[in-house]
């Protein structure tokens, strides 16, 4: 049996984003992490490659997604999250885990191959991440809707969908919902984090 | 004409197992009875290879730079009959296979005089190649054949491996070389990791942290499998082997069996006594694994409903297992308790498996290291000679 994996997309508004949940004072606000794990990237992207920092990242991201987590179980003020539908689901024509796979893999690769150097040094890069602090919202945004105008967007659906085993309709509104997500968090002044899930 | 007859016929040797013993003790640099020194790269090397106090076999060998191929001079193999028929000669081979692959990339073996009997024999029963015994060199293509009919993958992950564009003899080295195991690789394609995030390239940390997350969660899972099947097993401390556990595949489900009763804990010799697992499987009872990596430790409590309504969905196929990392005994007490008297009320056994999810995520780290390691070319014979000496 395939297990299934969903994500769970959160939104968190800003204030417990940088402060954290009085309600819950064990929990770090995710600002802390989160900006350790940026100064990593911030080091990867200069070639600095410390020992172990891929390891730390990783423990940094996961635990950012169970701080989300344990926020939602427990404090009651995180919105219920958007889910994006597992691997198993047979009805092609939904959003689903390997079309945001799909997608994420295909993204950066594509964004360097059919958008100008001009286009793409204004563009926000963090695509594929596992959180987004609310600070970034807007350029993701601004992001997406250039990706959405772009000529080329239907051919990465169809490329995704035949790489991935999904259709071209699953891959168009994954990236629906997730523009739509960030569009709401930066109307909210949130973050966004992924959580994955087995189930 | 007469000192050509005369080369050829010296070059005529009868494989008699003292002469190629005492060769291969010869032709190391290695000395026990003055200050000896250890072989350098490249030079002859003598190895013994035993299991407890019986040899397996004794061979001598060197890479060779400039042809880029192990090459063997000495090689005797003890067909013992406690083994199996051809188990030495099956070891020796995937440890000369093995050796040509981490040195050189490719899996070409020359053996100077000639391939031995026993490995054409095992050729031939294997693969039905007749090889004449004029032959001394095992060709890359054979040997790559031969490897791969060792390793015991089934068709279908083989055909699967090459769909994904990677060297299956990548993958059966690894194996051999005990950095994954044939249930790994199983258990990877059935849960959609791809092979090449593995063996090829991984998802970067960083730039694609979503999938890498993803391959990390799912690669515990496997991991956790891989233990609390070692601890079913249950192989005792100065015994080769534990109970044989199987593992079957059949299109969309896999379930293990075992000849013998698995009791945790077994009152009767106190074994593996913890207050945390217990499972009660009779004599060949089909089971499942259903490992847990939670996010948190509290979507073990919040997902427990769900998990156990899961398991009651694959009792068809096997009585399942939970398996949960060592996480699971830093819960609240009460917490755990209730926990446990779930799983129990609903039938279901549970193991805790002896690493926590941080744990797991260190050994896995290592692993993809030691794989990655052999991928790039530019380390193959400088980086791995030296870190992997044998």
């Amino acid at each position: 049996m395939k297990p299934d994996t969903q994500i769970k997309t959160f939104l968190i508004p800003e204030t417990i984003w940088m402060n954290g949940y009085n309600g819950l004072p064990q929990l770090p606000p995710l600002s802390v992490p989160a900006s350790d794990a940026l100064a990593i990237e911030r080091r990867a992207y200069k070639k600095v490659n410390y020992h172990n920092e891929k390891h730390r990242y990783t423990l940094c991201c996961e635990r950012i997604q169970s701080i989300v987590l344990e926020l939602s179980y427990e404090s009651g003020v995180l919105n219920p999250p958007i889910v994006i539908s597992s691997c198993n689901t047979e009805k092609e024509n939904n959003p689903s885990t390997m079309a945001y796979f799909g997608i994420m893999s295909l993204l950066n690769r594509w964004m360097r191959k059919f958008i100008s150097k001009k286009d793409l040094s204004k563009l926000y890069a963090r695509t594929s991440f596992v959180f987004f602090p609310p600070q970034d919202i807007v350029h993701q945004v601004e992001t997406f809707d250039f990706l959405n105008e772009h000529s080329e967007l239907n051919k990465l659906f169809s490329k995704v969908a035949k790489e991935s085993n999904t259709s071209k309709k699953a891959c168009q509104k994954t990236f629906q919902v997730r523009q739509n997500i960030f569009k709401a968090a930066a109307g909210n002044k949130s973050g966004v984090v992924d959580v994955l899930e087995f189930l | 004409m007469k000192s050509q007859k005369k080369y050829q016929q010296k070059r005529f040797i009868v494989p008699d197992p003292h002469i190629v013993y005492y060769d291969a003790v010869h032709n190391s640099p290695w000395n026990q009875s003055e200050e000896g020194v250890l072989p350098a790269k490249g030079d002859w090397t003598t190895y013994r290879f035993a299991s407890k106090d019986i040899i397996v076999g004794v061979v001598t060998h060197r890479y060779n730079r400039q042809t880029r191929r192990l090459e063997v001079r000495a090689y005797f193999i003890g067909e013992h009959p406690v083994y199996k028929e051809f188990e030495p000669t099956k070891a020796m081979i995937i440890i000369l296979l093995s050796q040509a692959y981490q040195s050189g990339g490719i899996l070409d073996v020359f053996f100077e005089q000639g391939i031995p009997f026993d490995i054409r024999l095992l050729i031939e029963k294997r693969l039905g190649i007749i090889i004449s015994g004029h032959e001394k060199h095992l060709s890359e293509d054979l040997a790559r054949k031969l490897y791969l009919e060792l390793s015991g993958f089934s068709k279908k992950v083989i055909a699967y491996v090459e769909s994904e564009k990677i060297p299956i003899e990548h993958i059966c080295f690894n194996i051999y070389r005990d950095i994954w195991s044939t249930n790994h690789i199983k258990s990877m394609i059935q849960r959609g990791i791809s092979l090449s995030w593995i063996f090829s390239s991984r998802p970067d940390p960083y730039g694609f942290s979503i999938v890498n997350m993803f391959m990390l969660n799912h690669l515990r899972a496997v991991l956790l499998e891989e233990y609390a099947l070692f601890r079913l097993a249950d192989r005792k401390i100065g015994v080769s082997a534990g109970k044989k556990i199987e593992r079957i595949d059949s299109q969309n489900t896999t379930y293990f069996t075992c000849k013998h009763n698995i009791i945790i804990p077994d009152s009767g010799t106190n074994n593996q006594y913890e207050p945390y697992s217990w499972v009660q499987l009779k004599k060949s009872e089909r089971f499942c694994l259903i490992p847990i990596v939670p996010v948190t430790l509290k979507s073990l409590t919040i997902n427990l409903k769900k998990d156990i309504q899961d398991a009651k969905e694959i009792e068809v196929i096997g009585k399942p297992i939970f398996i949960l990392p060592l996480d699971f005994i830093y819960l609240k007490k009460e917490t755990c308790d209730q926990y446990q008297s779930e799983i129990k009320n609903a039938g279901l056994n549970m193991v805790i498996v002896g690493l926590t999810l941080s744990q797991l995520l260190t050994e896995i780290e290592l692993k993809l290291s030691a794989t990655a390691a052999q991928i790039d070319e530019e380390e193959i014979g400088e980086f791995n000679e030296a870190r992997y000496a044998d």
